[in-house]
């Protein structure tokens, strides 16, 4: 649902997506160090293969995102490696499309990094569950929001088309909310620093 | 002093080629486990559209990969030139119909209204050459499988065998013809859909691939970043 396919958007709105995520992309990488790299390999290997597991309930044919889960660990760094991991999608399956990577790019991980603001400062006060399975949802959520920005802005209504995505994607929020939660809990407990408040990437150069 | 830099600058290329090669391996075994998990070759996120033609019918259906068919979705069929031909809305089973009412090539393009949309085009040498060449609207048949339900069966005017297997079937040599191309179309057509399906498949190889090519990146980046840190102090 959240690959948006190539003829789908309009011009301008193709446009201001390939913009807007070539800049976060390069402030994704402006904050890397090389001890992050295999971390964000690993995500990105996990949004890559992730798509892969489609969620059978519902009427409709949705899959797995994890794009809250890359926020939570990554940060802005979630930028890039979600860039790659759509692009290869879209070079080896066929899913999405390139010129519509921009604005796939944005809709995905935009919501990630939003995430990891919005729910990094709770890891010391509520139960690392409840928070990775709300920030897992969450950004469900607003992903399916911005396509359905995506599409308004391209001529379609928004309401029918944001609606359409949300309900399409309540099975896939369930079960990303756990998915996340029970990661979140695993690392907080094996590795809390790949979790920590501010700038996960800084507490781990213990800078 | 100089040789214990050389030896810690080496050890760091070496941690950053070797720990990456291993976690990509976690990686693999946890991908295996997975797809073992999910039992499909679950390319079921691209939406397809496939169309036959048998005789001057043409019969179709949208689905995702893995057989899984979209109700409900707008289908259009355009001529070469880009004009609506013919528009409907898939069944409960994904099927749409109509009759083409000239030999040109029918662009089909299905669309689900939130980001997913496919085309098919049906090349004008399927459809039988007693058709016109100069584009002309298709008309909907009756559709016993859910689709829009309307209108009758219509005929090409010089036809003499109905589509729907009329009893005493008349042996002009236009008619054996129509009846040839319809057995080989319904021979054929099996065939063809396990070709798309076989072509649509997501292979072991493509999700190795991938993950290869993003451990590739992470090295390359790994190299850029290791220049830029020791280069910039």
């Amino acid at each position: 649902m959240v690959h948006i396919v190539d003829g789908v958007l309009s011009a301008p709105v193709l446009i201001t997506g390939a913009i807007a995520t070539a800049a976060a992309v390069a402030w994704g990488l402006k904050t890397l160090t090389p001890e992050d790299l295999p971390r964000v390999g690993l995500i990105s290997s996990a949004l890559f293969v992730g798509t892969l597991v489609h969620v059978p309930l519902g009427p409709s044919n949705v899959h797995l995102l994890l794009n809250g889960l890359a926020g939570l660990v990554l940060g802005w760094a979630a930028f890039p490696a979600i860039l790659v991991a759509l692009l290869l999608q879209a070079v080896f399956f066929g899913y999405g499309g390139v010129t519509v990577l921009g604005v796939n790019t944005m809709v995905t991980a935009l919501p990630a990094v939003l995430c990891h603001y919005a729910f990094r400062s709770a890891s010391g006060r509520t139960a690392p569950f409840a928070w990775g399975a709300a920030a897992g949802a969450a950004a469900i959520v607003l992903t399916s929001v911005g396509v359905g920005v995506a599409l308004a802005a391209s001529g379609r209504e928004f309401l029918p088309a944001a609606k359409l995505v949300v309900v399409a994607h309540v099975p896939v929020m369930m079960v990303e909310a756990v998915l996340t939660g029970a990661v979140v809990v695993l690392l907080h407990k094996v590795k809390p620093e790949a979790l920590a408040g501010g700038r996960p990437m800084a507490a781990i150069r213990g800078g | 002093m100089a040789s214990a830099v050389r030896t810690s600058a080496a050890a760091h290329v070496v941690l950053i080629l070797v720990v990456p090669t291993f976690l990509v391996l976690v990686s693999v075994v946890l991908v295996s486990v997975l797809l073992a998990w999910a039992s499909t070759p679950a390319q079921a996120h691209r939406l397809q559209v496939f169309a036959l033609a048998q005789g001057h019918q043409v019969r179709g259906y949208v689905y995702f990969g893995g057989n899984v068919r979209a109700r409900g979705a707008s289908v259009q069929v355009m001529g070469p030139d880009g004009t609506i031909l013919f528009a409907t809305n898939t069944g409960d089973d994904g099927s749409f119909a109509f009759l083409a009412g000239a030999r040109i090539d029918h662009r089909i393009v299905a669309d689900l209204g939130d980001g997913h949309r496919a085309e098919f085009t049906l090349p004008a040498a399927r459809l039988p050459p007693s058709l016109p060449v100069s584009p002309a609207m298709a008309t909907p048949i009756f559709s016993p499988a859910g689709g829009d339900g309307e209108a009758s069966r219509q005929q090409i005017p010089g036809e003499t065998v109905d589509m729907e297997r009329a009893t005493t079937p008349s042996l002009s040599p236009a008619s054996i013809e129509t009846m040839i191309d319809e057995t080989v179309a319904r021979h054929v057509a099996p065939l063809r859909e396990q070709l798309v399906a076989y072509e649509a498949q997501v292979r072991w190889r493509d999700v190795l691939g991938g993950i290869g090519y993003i451990a590739g990146v992470v090295g390359v980046a790994a190299w850029f970043l290791g220049r830029r840190d020791s280069r910039g102090g």
